[in-house]
């Protein structure tokens, strides 16, 4: 029964990650502002596993532009390993901050 | 080597519809990271924590951490930032941790909810993070360097004075402290040492992630402070500017690093002679909640509020009009909620335009060709309403 107490409001929830279907947006960690400085809104970059088990953004001339610290990470880095491929769009440019989406290929 | 103790905790904002992992601890030794130190964070949680911890050590290499078991993650929910957060578990149902010890060098500690420690260092910064039965450093351990970082009700509560002398009597004898600094929202903060007092400014900001930015002043300060061996006033200004770029970007900047540094100070006037005039609806329950909560975030910044359902109330109509005409000439900026473009705030905003008062507009929803005729006049809108609270003072 709503207000008698027990277990009280829950507050939300983090999603529930789907590997097909589930988008992050959030701003670029540990930025890279020289590789930051060519690109541009719109840019694509890849997603891809660094060598420490990080997720990374990679651009066209193999530059890391980044990495991503989301509540998704662990979703998102189980997901890859299971041959899922996403990609990284640039949102937002407004140095140093970088904002990206990114969705399955 | 910079050892951070502190809490992580959820964070949820409706304001922003954000929900992100951070709480003063982490949030401090995120700022240090990437800006290139190396960080022993200590720190109370379950595994989500330690996960959220491990993924963020494959991204920076230089983080060492040791998470004492919690069997929940906290959360704080907010609102919008400039109102009080709804804590889960409640505070009443907090469970503890057992107590630990940390002794070390250089230390950036903030009070905790779920932990108490002893500390023995040799230079700590200490911001207690509660103005409800702040705990004393004097309580906690020892330090050959004390710098505290507060805001005013939490120097009142730790002295027990509202007196400046009083305070700075107990600060210096009591808490034997090298410094202190009381900050105060955007009127920025105050350091004070035995000689001296040096006023440290606040910048004005398009945008104002407000939540996280105490956190981020303290861990900028004890950065500048302990990593680049600056003085206590040079640590100071640079983590006020530190914190504005936080606020405006969400980035972790260090200031001395030739960032091109671009806000203005804003220039404190005296607040308590201005007047806001509230514009909004007051019909629904999710409305009145609103109003109300506004109302109460005005007054915090000390301004004057006319709020024509808490200065008026409810009565005959056409009397209520002309009241509600007075206050918006007896104002200085016009606060308007225009969600759902209730008729009444717009006759408000179009009166308040009409007599060349400035509107700072409040809205998620509208579409903006519905506000075109209020674009001539000295009008601007956010949809987050901590930045329009804050933009309101500003235009002051």
């Amino acid at each position: 029964m709503s207000g008698s107490g027990g277990g009280g409001y829950v507050p939300p929830q983090r999603n529930e990650f789907d590997c097909e279907t589930s988008v992050i947006l959030t701003n670029v960690s540990s930025i890279n502002l020289t590789v930051l400085a060519k690109h541009t809104v719109g840019t694509v970059l890849e997603v891809v596993i660094g060598e420490n088990g990080e997720v990374l953004l990679e651009d066209g001339d193999g530059e890391i532009l980044g990495a991503i610290l989301h509540s998704n990470t662990p979703d998102l880095i189980d997901c890859i390993e299971n041959g899922v491929e996403y990609q990284a769009e640039i949102q937002r440019i407004d140095t140093p901050t970088c904002t990206v989406k990114i969705t399955i290929i | 080597m910079i050892n951070v103790v502190g809490g992580t905790y959820r964070e949820i904002n409706f304001d922003d519809v954000s929900m992100e992992i951070f709480g003063s601890g982490f949030r401090c030794a995120k700022f240090l990271l990437e800006n290139k130190s190396s960080v022993n964070f200590i720190t109370s949680g379950n595994a989500e924590v330690v996960k959220v911890l491990k993924e963020n050590q494959k991204v920076y290499p230089k983080l060492k951490f040791e998470c004492h078991p919690y069997d929940e993650l906290i959360t704080f929910q907010y609102s919008f930032a400039l109102d009080d957060p709804s804590i889960f578990p409640s505070l009443l149902n907090i469970k503890k941790t057992k107590d630990w010890e940390f002794v070390g060098d250089d230390l950036i500690a903030f009070g905790m909810l779920e932990s108490d420690y002893e500390i023995d260092c040799k230079r700590v910064v200490y911001d207690p993070q509660t103005s409800i039965k702040p705990k004393r450093f004097s309580e906690l351990g020892k330090a050959q360097e004390l710098v505290y970082i507060i805001n005013r009700n939490e120097a009142h509560s730790i002295s027990s004075s509202q007196d400046i002398e009083e305070i700075k009597k107990y600060f210096f004898k009591e808490e034997n402290v090298k410094a202190f600094i009381i900050k105060n929202g955007p009127h920025g903060a105050t350091l004070y040492t035995k000689s001296d007092e040096h006023h440290i400014p606040c910048y004005i900001t398009n945008n104002v992630y407000k939540i996280g930015s105490g956190d981020i002043f303290t861990a900028s300060f004890g950065y500048y402070w302990m990593s680049k061996n600056l003085s206590l006033e040079e640590s100071a200004l640079f983590a006020s500017k530190s914190t504005a770029v936080y606020c405006d970007k969400k980035a972790y900047i260090d200031c001395t690093n030739n960032f091109k540094f671009e806000y203005k100070e804003f220039k404190a006037r005296n607040l308590s002679k201005k007047q806001v005039y509230l514009a909004s609806p007051f019909f629904t329950l999710s409305e009145l909640i609103l109003v109300d909560k506004i109302r109460d975030a005005l007054l915090s910044f000390g301004v004057n509020v006319f709020s024509p359902f808490h200065d008026i109330g409810l009565g005959e109509a056409i009397s209520i009009a002309k009241k509600d005409i007075e206050g918006i000439e007896n104002s200085d900026v016009i606060f308007a909620v225009l969600d759902n473009l209730d008729s009444g705030t717009l006759i408000e905003s179009g009166f308040s335009m009409a007599i060349g008062k400035t509107i700072i507009g409040y809205h998620r929803t509208c579409d903006d060709n519905k506000l075109l005729m209020l674009k001539p006049g000295n009008f601007t809108t956010n949809s987050n309403l901590t930045a329009a609270l804050y933009q309101t003072i500003w235009s002051l």
